[in-house]
């Protein structure tokens, strides 16, 4: 068989170098080129939701505003007003009192009948009650510091020694006792100072029909020294105890009113919110007033006064007098709690009028009563006090203007938008670039926006804006005013609003931001409540918030070769 | 092109009625079968690049236009480790040991459109980005067959093949439906579908093929042989003369699956629709103190945790099971030259790949013609894959014992682009086609040729 000759294989040989001669040669590389490769991308670059509880921190209000949903936010900062502690509340004068025995004609005969040497015991007994100035009813005081000085004068022409004894006066439980000795040396009178320090004792008055007075129990030992005793001689005490101070008292500790406190609350809020025009329509001032002493008190601001306010400056009466008594502890360790309400309600003129004018200081006057109901057994420790603590509660309910602030982003331009070089794309590619500022404004404010583009030395390299009217301008949400003013909804945020801002960097403008190596953007915003001007009231929740995305939109022609 | 060499056992892969002979036929191992076949419906050098002035240039127009909604790049792989068959009467037996690997990677059109369009190119490709039908797949195994093939007295042709399987690694995607929508408005991104891949053994793969321990632990070993996951697959044929010189034929070959049940690793997101807005600007990030890129790795890996919960990412150890790519063939042949020395058949052979769904199934035109049983030249003409330039060759000869056989589906294959990146060394790519085949081996035919059609039995 001659295969080789045959048609079929010239076909097939044929056939084989036709598909097969042919050889292309590709270099594909740098000079490679791809028409066409001009991709346009939509990034979204960052998100955020500037909610009220965000712009807290920005505003330096972290510990000023409290927020609980579904309850109007407010900013509130607290002050401690007074504190009253012991010492403010029991008042124990040094106690100065003075017993003489007087020697009469039996008593010398008896002394005269005695040879020199002999001694002669007399007793005596002394009851001296204290001198309280408010009605105090004590059942016992223990001296934290505290003295007793006894001066004693004698015409007795013998040495006497006095064996003083002081029941109601225990140190660890043992009565006290002390001698005085008064030695006669020819001279007369005869006279002898001593002073006893008596810290940390106690007094007790608790023996039944003893009325805060002490009992001196005195025994005289008179030596005869052989010389005559006429009747009127006599020996006189002078005792004063002065206690410097107390670590408790129990009893009825009386009615003292001499408690007065002026105190000033800087109102700095106004100055760090930096709006020009703010107003609250139902500010409030609540007291919290603990108590650690078994002491109720009646207290009562006399006045509240704003001295920069120009129009309100003093607001008198009122809730501040109405006050509730401030309930006392009921046991060493307890703590009762009063409060107090002070808001346009109850004031006249109203509490609105005074902090819209932004004052800068509030100054308080209080005065107190100590046991404003009459009797009542008290107690009270060095450690109890009696404070209050105002907190000055502004909801955002009003209107506000003007109202900025700034923050500061670090970012790198380049990386942020993926044109670092090494990437898929670098600036060369970009031949458009389009930022697009999507804002959803669920807060019932407008608010201008603008981003500057800083340098690492915060020196400012170009505007997101270039002119101020053309600022991003975000409408607020719509506001319910169509309730009556006390409903709950009345200046709510019923729906978003949303606008969108493209702002186009041309490829020179791109190339500023990225060659001035912006390290830093500053977000500028303006807002204020919708016609602030026509005093529109509106109210701030804790969930109103501004929902910002920034995106952007690169159209590129992309050069591979490059 | 088997279809042109019916007398070789290896055209029975492609229809077990065919009836290759009365010998027994001996296949060595390695030696007998080695068939690849390559698919690329969209990277071929030749049609996408031009050269312009010293410059190659890509055909941004023609690459466009032609990417389809799905793309494959893929390759399957025979070879015979041992085959042996033998008639005994009228029936043929055979058994055949192959390893067989086919991988395939599918590209989503958007996918391929991306680097061109971008995701805002919205009035040419709207705001979503359809990365559905984006898949991995690869399936290696070893196919034990048991084939069987007989004649009837009427001029029908029937044959079968039992395969046992016995899967090495497998990779399959099934549902894959991401999407990717670029709001209109505000540029927010966001992903939606599922996403399911599971794969078996492929650790083993990898734990042998890194490393030092590809000797030590026996692992390379252990991948290659002795895969464990058992599968069952089927080939069934028929034929027909209805005349002396005609006769259809109709097969469905690889019909069957995998069970994979060992080494197993799956990883599912599934139902999630994930949303980015951007990075998130926080207080911390905007704090004086904060560093903002530690404030941005920070909230990336939270965004990803986030994707990883939204879209419910799980990994799994569960078994499951793949399909082969079962393949359809029908194909009618006409003598038009019916000598005593040669003969010459046109023949029309209709093949469709089911793997990746019912579609266009490719049209061969062919003519083959044998000179007295020895010698067996085939030329084609195919429409593959919506391609007309493939033509084919097939050529059979036997010399004594040996039968060598090969075919080429397409011979533009053999026109290779060199790829050359800068200045590295060039790489060779076949310039055109979208599909090719080829297949080539040597069998030993022992015995001598018998008159038996039909009448009597093959082998006394």
């Amino acid at each position: 068989m001659r295969l080789s000759l045959h048609p079929v294989f010239i076909i097939l040989i044929a056939t084989v170098l036709l598909a097969s001669c042919v050889k292309e040669e590709l270099n594909i590389g740098p000079d490679t080129t791809f028409p066409g490769l001009d991709p346009a991308f939509a990034i979204p670059l960052a998100h955020t939701v500037i909610g009220l509880g965000e712009l807290v921190p920005a505003l330096n209000l972290s510990n000023m505003v409290y927020s609980e949903s579904g309850q109007i936010l407010a900013i509130s900062f607290t002050q401690r007003l007074f504190e009253f502690g012991l010492e403010d509340l029991i008042a124990l004068p040094d106690q100065d009192i003075s017993e003489t025995f007087v020697a009469n004609l039996f008593t010398a005969a008896i002394i005269n009948s005695g040879l020199a040497g002999d001694q002669i015991p007399i007793s005596q007994n002394f009851n001296l009650p204290f001198d309280f100035p408010n009605g105090e009813e004590l059942d016992s005081i223990r001296f934290q510091s505290a003295s007793l000085d006894i001066h004693v004068t004698s015409s007795f022409k013998h040495d006497i020694d006095v064996e003083m004894l002081i029941p109601e006066l225990t140190e660890m439980g043992v009565e006290f006792q002390r001698t005085l000795s008064l030695d006669y040396s020819g001279n007369l009178p005869v006279t002898g100072d001593f002073s006893f320090d008596i810290s940390n004792t106690k007094l007790d008055f608790t023996d039944p029909g003893n009325d805060n007075a002490l009992n001196i129990l005195a025994n005289f030992i008179i030596t005869h020294s052989g010389e005559f005793t006429n009747p009127g001689d006599s020996l006189h005490f002078e005792l004063s105890l002065s206690a410097n101070s107390i670590h408790s008292a129990y009893g009825y500790l009386g009615q003292y009113n001499g408690i007065a406190e002026v105190d000033t609350q800087q109102v700095n809020l106004f100055e760090q919110f930096g709006a020009a025009g703010l107003f609250f329509a139902d500010p409030a001032i609540e007291l919290l007033i603990t108590n650690t002493s078994g002491i109720p008190i009646e207290v009562d601001f006399t006045s509240l006064y704003a001295p920069e306010n120009s129009i309100t400056t003093l607001i008198t009466g009122g809730a501040l007098e109405d006050i509730p008594v401030v309930q006392a502890a009921q046991f060493i360790g307890d703590i009762a709690y009063t409060t107090h309400r002070i808001d346009n309600s109850n004031t006249s003129p109203m509490l609105s009028d005074m902090l819209n004018e932004g004052p800068v200081n509030l100054i308080y006057t209080a005065q107190g009563l100590t046991n404003p109901e009459g009797y009542a057994y008290n107690f009270v420790q060095d450690t109890s006090k009696i404070a209050c603590d105002a907190t000055v509660i502004l909801p955002l309910f009003g209107y506000i203007d003007g109202y900025h602030f700034t923050d500061t982003l670090d970012v790198g331009i380049s990386s942020e938008l993926g044109l670092n070089n090494g990437g898929p794309i670098n600036l060369d590619d970009v031949e458009l670039l389009t930022l697009r500022i999507i804002a959803d404004n669920g807060l019932p404010a407008e608010a201008r926006v603008q981003v500057v583009f800083l340098d690492e030395f915060y020196e400012e390299v170009d505007s997101l804006f270039m002119s101020k009217a053309g600022h991003m301008l975000v409408s607020p949400g719509l506001v319910n005013t169509f309730l009556d003013p006390s409903h709950p909804d009345f200046g709510r945020v019923l729906t978003r609003s949303r606008a969108i801002t493209d702002v186009q960097l041309s490829l020179e403008r791109l190339r500023k931001l990225i060659d001035g190596n912006v390290k830093h953007l500053i977000i500028k915003i303006v807002a204020g409540t919708s016609f602030a001007t026509q005093n529109q009231i509106v109210k701030f929740f804790p969930e109103d918030g501004i929902e910002v995305q920034i995106s952007a939109r690169i159209e590129t022609r992309i050069d591979l070769s490059e | 092109m088997m279809h042109s060499i019916p007398q070789v056992f290896q055209s029975s892969y492609v229809n077990p009625a065919y009836d290759y002979g009365s010998r027994i036929h001996l296949g060595l191992p390695f030696m007998s079968s080695i068939s690849a076949h390559h698919q690329n419906t969209i990277f071929n050098p030749s049609r996408l690049f031009t050269v312009s002035e010293g410059k190659t240039v890509l055909d941004t127009d023609y690459f466009l236009t032609n990417i389809r909604d799905e793309n494959y790049l893929g390759v399957d792989l025979a070879a015979d480790v041992l085959s042996f068959g033998m008639p005994i009467e009228a029936h043929y037996i055979s058994l055949a040991i192959r390893e067989r690997v086919s991988a395939q990677i599918t590209l989503p059109g958007d996918m391929l459109r991306f680097p061109f369009t971008g995701n805002a190119s919205f009035d040419d490709t709207g705001n979503v980005l359809d990365f559905s039908g984006l898949a991995i797949d690869l399936n290696r195994y070893m196919e034990y067959g048991f084939g069987w093939q007989f004649d009837t007295k009427s001029g029908w042709y029937l044959g079968a093949r039992v395969k046992y399987l016995q899967g090495q690694e497998n990779i399959t995607t099934g549902t894959s439906n991401i999407t990717w929508t670029t709001d209109l408005e505000t540029y927010t991104w966001s992903y939606q579908g599922e996403l399911d891949i599971r794969t078996s053994g492929v650790s083993y793969l990898i734990d042998s093929l890194s490393g030092n321990g590809v000797l030590e632990n026996g692992n390379f070993t252990r991948a290659i042989f002795s895969g464990q996951n058992s599968g069952y697959g089927i080939d069934f044929g028929i034929g027909k003369d209805f005349t002396d010189r005609f006769s259809v034929y109709a097969s469905i070959v690889d019909l069957g699956k995998i069970n994979w049940k060992k080494g197993n690793q799956n990883f599912n997101a599934q139902g999630g629709e994930f949303s980015f807005v951007g990075i998130e600007l926080t207080e911390a990030m905007l704090g004086a103190d904060s560093s903002f890129s530690d404030s941005l790795d920070s909230t990336i890996d939270d965004l990803l945790n986030s994707l990883n919960s939204t879209l419910n990412t799980k990994k799994n150890s569960y078994s499951y099971s793949s399909g082969l790519r079962t393949r359809v063939h029908l194909n009618a042949n006409y003598k038009v030259l019916k000598k005593e020395a040669m003969t010459g058949t046109i023949g029309l052979v209709i093949q469709a790949d089911l793997f990746n769904g019912p579609e266009m199934p490719s049209f061969t035109l062919m003519y083959s013609h044998e000179f007295k049983g020895r010698l067996n030249a085939a030329l084609s003409y195919s429409i593959a894959d919506r391609d007309f330039s493939n033509l084919g060759l097939a050529l059979c000869l036997k010399s004594g014992p040996i039968l060598f056989y090969t075919t080429f589906d397409n011979l533009l294959w053999l026109n290779m682009t060199s790829i050359s990146y800068d200045d590295q060394k060039p790489s060779n790519y076949p310039s055109y086609s979208r599909n090719a085949s080829i297949h080539l081996g040597m069998n030993l035919i022992l015995g001598k040729a018998q008159s038996y059609k039909n009448t009597s039995p093959r082998l006394n």
